[in-house]
């Protein structure tokens, strides 16, 4: 039995339970309008300097929600006892 | 009954932080031999099973599982084990065939699906199979976590309550299923606080007590007022 058999069996795992449950996809949208909502009162209406900082404001925005959907993964595991 | 034991547990020390919560604790079990661990909360019974399940390492001592040290050889035991603990340990937006095939494939098992669809109904849930685990009452769960544990066969059986939560009909299943498998040679390790029927499969009886073993002894006849009795004598001795 591969070691890659066994990351895919959890890899789909993860995804099923996503695609049934959605409690991450949900509060990844909420928290996804919620730095949309915060950048925008913080850049302003510049649209040259929105332009300049847009894919900072992005990378970050992608790197946060992973973060958030990251620990959501685990929280299962946890409370499986896994560690 | 052979005469090796299966579970061998020499001279276990744990300690977190500064607390030692387990301190020299010693213990044997035979194949076909099922013994019931019973202790007050916190002396150290859950740490017990976590040492063997290679959940966590001893601090001192060794504990071996058909000879494989479990610190030093945890992939070698793992496949020889299982356990059943408080929580179910399935995914409730699965269904129960799929916690199955999932389980079988992380456990390293090549397990097809006439494998899956006889063990589900070795614990009566071939009709709701293909049903989310959510919608299963915790009994249920608790049969779907002994198809599991049975689909890999395990040479040794690690119960942490098992009876816990279970009306008495599923209890009386679960005591049936046990001795099956007690039967086909397993070895069981049973934690629980309980006096009552469940004691009925255990051939041996052992207190853990201010951190070691205050009594191992054999069943034999004793009914729950002498098991509560010698429990008493000894947990209380050693506390």
């Amino acid at each position: 039995m591969s070691y890659a058999r066994r990351a895919l069996a959890v890899a789909w795992k993860d995804l099923a339970v996503e695609r049934r449950s959605k409690e991450t996809l949900n509060a990844l949208v909420f928290f996804s309008l919620l730095l949309l909502f915060v950048f925008q009162f913080t850049l302003g209406g510049d649209r040259e300097r929105l332009a300049a900082v847009l894919p900072g404001v992005l990378w970050l925005g992608f790197v946060l929600s992973a973060l958030l959907a990251l620990g959501r993964t685990f929280l299962v595991e946890r409370e499986h006892d896994c560690w | 009954m052979s005469v090796e034991p299966v579970v061998r547990i020499i001279g276990v020390r744990k300690v977190f932080g500064l607390v030692a919560v387990l301190d020299s604790v010693s213990l044997d079990i035979r194949a076909g031999e099922a013994v019931a661990l019973l202790g007050a909360n916190g002396a150290g019974k859950t740490t017990l099973l976590k040492i063997l399940a290679t959940l966590l390492r001893p601090t001192r001592g060794a504990a071996t599982i058909a000879g494989h040290d479990v610190a030093r050889a945890p992939e070698a035991v793992r496949p020889l084990l299982g356990v059943v603990a408080h929580g179910a340990w399935v995914y409730d937006d699965l269904t129960a065939r799929e916690n199955l095939r999932f389980w079988a494939t992380v456990g390293g098992l090549d397990a097809y699906a006439d494998d899956l669809t006889v063990a589900l109904a070795g614990v009566g849930l071939e009709r709701v199979a293909d049903a989310r685990v959510r919608t299963f009452s915790a009994g249920m769960k608790r049969r779907l976590s002994l198809a599991r544990v049975m689909l890999a066969r395990p040479r040794v059986l690690l119960l942490d309550e098992p009876f816990a939560g279970l009306d008495q009909r599923a209890r009386k299943w679960l005591e049936g299923r046990l001795e099956a498998m007690k039967a086909a040679g397993a070895a069981l390790l049973m934690v629980t606080h309980s006096f009552g029927r469940e004691l009925g499969i255990a051939d041996r009886l052992a207190v853990l007590a201010g951190g070691r073993i205050a009594l191992d002894t054999a069943r034999g006849t004793l009914g729950p007022d002498d098991v509560q009795r010698l429990y008493a004598a000894h947990a209380e001795e050693s506390a």
